[in-house]
């Protein structure tokens, strides 16, 4: 079983890597990142995984969820129930079901899986280690099922034969503001604009609300009109990192004026390298969002490549301005002969034309100071 | 100091009766000849994946061909409003208990004989009519049975019901471990019938793996505690909880098993017969020896 759960932790985690990078080819590279990135917890477990609730950084299935099956019809009749007509994609699309991985464990970058491939069609069996497939089915579904409505008995699924199937849900109203009353020293009460989040950054509920308790958004105490400031107390007993692993997900913690008003630091908290894979160099950094992510709708991913956004600029580029004078012999080749990487991150190459030489031990040409960036 | 207690007392005398007939008192081995199989089957249920459904309930009466009301009726969670106890007209029953986290969500117990491998039920009964078998149950046998109900009194979990409403032939009732039901092959009816599978069917040993990886790889789901690895001497029916296991109603054993003491007393002062008859010698001679003296105060007289 840990064999499993770690090949599978594996496949999650290069699973991860491939869609920050954009590139399914780089999969190997993911062998060197950071478990952090992914996990909020050093140790994550198959129960507990701990997934960090960022949506860029979100595991990607074999298949879209609207390419999921609409309904799958379960079990066969019985004497009393008849078969349970589950709706397979728009479980799929709440929150709590994460996507095709709040079920289908383990492996969902390839094909998924049946569950009768693990799970034993009989109950009568050597493996006791996990349930059968009648019992992994039921408590996939009354984990959830029976926090959410803890009278409703077997025909809350299992519809009698001849009955009328239960009522759709309502759907659940997004607040507008949440106001958390904090234990900060300075700025205790700190507003999160859900709404504003959700609207600029086009975000479904699923993208942040991973792992969670149905009851968390389809709270049966709440009133049905939405209320749109909610009030949250921060729990009792928070260690500071915890207190803060909502907004960590995406923000830098120490900039804590961004959200504790009266705090000194007012630098920009949004962690813009680990949530898109695209960390801002010094100069970017001191641009405005709306430079680079033009309009007035969500924020749309761009490409990383600097031609993208700077066009043309090799035919007119100084390269003194990064800090190296190309010599005579280097000053006219193109950028690609050194730098095979399109972002220019990466260290240069000079083994396609110098067997004995590599960087930075050797320069092909004279270091100069950076020139400072104009304007 | 504390005063004697009578069961100290009647240790001490057991030893003194024993050591007298020149034997050992053998208090750690209880009941007849040690008949359990490694391969011994039990059951493992998991109180944190219960659901409370009553489905055991209702496949237990439909097993025993006892009167059960339909299924759907099941659904009913007021039963459990009360505690209750297995009784002559349903071998198992579902509790629950209200737990502290999750004021909606309750633990839910089910309840029936633990088939005890060193079973106070079989050690006091006085006609060999309950016995521990090799695989594990503890069987009540209809023909041997003289109704003294002593087994009701030994149970440490009080499991044992009469039928005290039948004149002719009231019988012992008590989960039998489906005993017919898996001579055809079949699984116990409550395995059987659990939608999550929170009774787990299988031999003894590997339920004990079973329950100890799930703890280790849930510590934080489960209490580190199998009740029934080691209570009483183990039983073949075990359990895991997330919580003390007292709040949901489990007597608080030890490890020795419950006849222990008990047989080692019975067992001693019968041992061989040597010792009832030494005792009837040593009766005798003194008789004898004393025969004439009597004699002559009669004449006397």
């Amino acid at each position: 079983m840990t064999r499993i759960a770690s090949v599978g932790l594996l496949l999650l985690t290069a699973g991860a890597s491939a869609v920050a990078q954009a590139r399914p080819a780089s999969r190997a590279a993911g062998a060197s990142l950071d478990c952090r990135a992914c996990h909020t917890s050093p140790t994550p477990t198959r129960n507990n995984p701990s997934l960090s609730a960022c949506p860029r950084l979100k595991v990607q299935g074999y298949h879209a969820v609207d390419e999921a099956p609409p309904v799958i019809t379960l079990g066969t009749p019985g004497k009393t129930y008849g078969p349970v007509k589950f709706s397979h994609r728009e479980h799929a699309h709440m929150s709590a079901a994460n996507g095709c991985s709040g079920c289908h464990h383990y492996d969902q970058a390839r094909p998924i899986q049946k569950c009768k491939n693990c799970h034993a069609v009989s109950r009568a069996r050597g493996e006791l280690g996990k349930p059968d497939l009648k019992a992994a089915m039921h408590r996939q579904c009354i984990e959830c099922h029976r926090e959410w409505n803890p009278t409703g008995g077997c025909s809350t699924c299992h519809i009698k034969e001849g009955a009328a199937p239960a009522p759709a849900r309502k759907k659940v109203a997004a607040p507008e503001r949440i106001v958390y009353e904090t234990k900060a020293t300075q700025g205790k009460s700190v507003t999160f604009f859900h709404k504003d989040h959700t609207d600029r950054f086009a975000l479904a509920c699923a993208d942040c609300h991973v792992q969670e308790s149905c009851g968390a958004c389809h709270d049966r105490k709440r009133v049905a009109a939405a209320q749109p400031v909610l009030t949250r107390q921060t729990r009792a007993g928070l260690t500071e990192d915890q207190a803060h692993e909502r907004c960590a997900n995406c923000h830098t913690t120490d900039a804590c004026g961004t959200c504790h008003k009266g705090m000194p630091s007012r630098a920009l908290a949004f962690d813009h390298g680990r949530r898109t894979g695209f960390t801002l160099n010094r100069f970017h950094a001191r641009l405005d969002c709306r430079s680079c992510h033009k309009g007035t709708g969500a924020y749309r991913s761009l490409a990383t490549d600097c031609e993208s956004c700077h066009k043309g600029w090799q035919k007119t580029f100084d390269h003194a301005r990064a800090g190296l004078q190309l010599d005579e012999q280097h000053k006219d080749f193109e950028c690609e002969s050194c730098h095979d990487d399109k972002t220019f991150r990466a260290k240069p190459v000079c083994a396609s034309c110098h067997d004995d030489k590599a960087w930075p031990a050797h320069k092909p040409g004279k270091a100069v100071p950076r020139a400072p960036r104009k304007g | 100091m504390k005063s004697p207690s009578r069961r100290s007392f009647l240790k001490a005398g057991t030893a003194i009766t024993a050591a007298a007939a020149g034997l050992t008192p053998r208090v750690a081995q209880a009941g007849p000849a040690n008949i359990l199989s490694p391969d011994r089957l039990g059951v493992l249920v998991d109180t944190t994946v219960c659901i409370g459904c009553r489905n055991c309930e209702w496949a237990c009466k439909i097993a025993h061909d006892m009167p059960t009301p339909p299924l759907e009726t099941y659904e009913d969670a007021a039963p459990m409003q009360e505690m209750r106890r297995p009784d002559e007209t349903a071998l198992t029953v579902v509790n629950k208990y209200d737990h502290p986290a999750r004021p909606d969500l309750p633990t839910t117990v089910k309840v029936q004989c633990m088939h005890c491998d060193h079973p106070a039920c079989v050690s006091a009964c006085i006609v060999g009519a309950i016995s521990k078998q090799a695989d594990g149950a503890v069987l009540w046998d209809t023909d041997m049975c003289i109704g003294c109900r002593y087994c009701m009194v030994a149970c440490p979990f009080q499991i044992p019901a009469f039928e005290y409403h039948k004149a002719i032939q009231p019988r012992i009732m008590k989960c039998d471990f489906c005993t017919d039901r898996r001579k055809e092959g079949k699984l116990p009816g409550c395995v059987e019938a659990c939608p999550v599978e929170a009774l787990t069917f299988g031999p003894r040993e590997e339920l004990v793996r079973v329950a100890r990886d799930k703890i280790r790889r849930n510590p934080d789901r489960y209490l580190d505690h199998i009740y029934g690895e080691r209570e009483v001497g183990g039983t073949s029916w075990m359990y895991l909880a997330d919580r003390k296991f007292e709040e949901l109603a489990f007597p608080k054993l030890a490890q020795d098993p419950a006849p222990g003491v008990s047989e080692s007393i019975q067992h001693g002062i019968f041992a061989y017969f040597v010792p009832p008859v030494s005792l009837y010698a040593l009766l005798g001679a003194v008789m004898w020896t004393t025969r004439h003296k009597h004699d002559d105060e009669v004449e006397l007289l």
